[in-house]
């Protein structure tokens, strides 16, 4: 990486470390809002499913602490497949997360596996002030639909993964429909 | 053999891994101070959407398992550093015994008792030349077990069984004896 590139890198962060800091209410609220769209845009991914009966999507309240945002309420999903009883959750885990801008995990409720769940990650904004609206869903354990380039890079950071970490893909209603198809046949 | 600069090697080598050793502790409490920095990503210990808390804890565990690594290398590269040392001097420490009986009464099976360098090639054979010396190799047999056991893949993830200090310190020692008239 060019040296440019790396000190950029290095200043963007500790300018994001400083703002986190002193700006915690406005960072939940952009938290708590970009969680309102992820699962807003779910019920559109789903809306055929939830349609024809086949599932049901219930929004409810979560209590949050994280460090230096302190206590704070947040949105999340349950799915649910009436016909096997299944629940799939969509819960928030935490905005402050390494190389991301929050993480919400989608999993079985009845299967606590790390290889049996999907990261879903939101991308940091290109500025500080602006609302990320973008998020990449982790690959298929499969392997499926891995990534190369930009979006391969999120997987294990820059340069060749250390270690066989999944890949992630952008969330859409076809990553969303095979990461859900996964988990209803465990 | 100049006794100063063949100590100087196997103190160079502890000094290099010594450092080492500080170079990781210092990574550690880096990697520690913000668990989620980008730094942690590219470096492996992390992984991207990894909470404060799972990432402090593979922290923890990959920094363990590097010092458990470095203070296996420290013996590896002290006794392997000692290995080549001995190696290149063997044969002055065969040619002296052979120049020590030539020409003396019954030299002729006394010269054949002196074995050719080939025999004490290796750290095993090292360690017979010891005891051919009359020196008592049970702590350079524990170095060259814990030496044997992280080189071969049979325990790393702990402590090796002997003090690279102690390793350190017991061959120099040993250097001095194979120098003794």
């Amino acid at each position: 990486m060019a040296l440019r590139e790396t000190l950029n890198k290095m200043k963007e962060y500790a300018e994001e470390r400083a703002f986190i800091l002193e700006n915690p209410g406005e960072i939940i609220e952009d938290w708590t809002g970009s969680l309102e769209d992820l699962f807003s845009e779910t019920k559109g991914f789903l809306q055929s499913y939830l349609d024809d009966g086949l599932m049901n999507i219930v929004e409810y309240q979560v209590e949050k602490k994280e460090d230096i945002l302190g206590d704070y309420t947040c949105p999340a999903a349950l799915i649910y497949v009436p016909s096997e009883s299944i629940k799939i959750n969509m819960r928030p885990v935490e905005r402050l997360v390494a190389g991301s801008a929050g993480r919400v995990d989608l999993y079985r409720e009845d299967v606590h596996m790390q290889d049996r769940m999907f990261r879903i990650l939101r991308q940091r904004p290109p500025k500080l002030e602006e609302r990320s609206r973008k998020w990449h869903i982790q690959d298929l354990p499969s392997g499926l639909g891995a990534l190369t380039g930009e979006l391969g890079e999120l997987a294990g950071g820059l340069g060749a993964p250390a270690r066989n970490l999944r890949g992630y893909r952008e969330f859409n209603q076809r990553s969303l429909e095979q990461s859900i198809e996964f988990l209803v046949n465990l | 053999m100049a006794a100063d600069s063949i100590k100087d090697e196997l103190n160079d080598a502890f000094a290099r891994m010594r450092a080492l050793r500080i170079v990781l502790q210092r990574a550690r409490n880096q990697a520690t101070q913000d668990p989620v920095s980008e730094r942690n990503i590219e470096l492996g210990a992390v992984e991207r959407g990894d909470t404060k808390s799972e990432a402090r804890e593979k922290i923890e565990k990959l920094f363990a398992d590097l010092v458990f690594i470095a203070e296996h290398l420290q013996i590896l590269h002290l006794t392997a550093t000692f290995e080549a040392i001995c190696q290149r001097h063997i044969p002055n420490i065969i040619g002296e015994a052979r120049t020590s009986v030539r020409g003396k009464e019954g030299s002729a099976w006394k010269e054949s008792l002196v074995q050719e360098k080939g025999q004490f090639e290796g750290l095993g054979g090292i360690s017979k030349l010891l005891r051919l010396g009359g020196k008592d190799d049970v702590l350079y047999r524990r170095i060259k077990s814990s030496r044997d056991s992280f080189a071969h893949g049979q325990i790393w993830r702990e402590h090796p069984t002997i003090d690279p200090e102690d390793t350190l310190a017991l061959l120099l020692d040993l250097i001095e004896h194979l120098r003794s008239p």
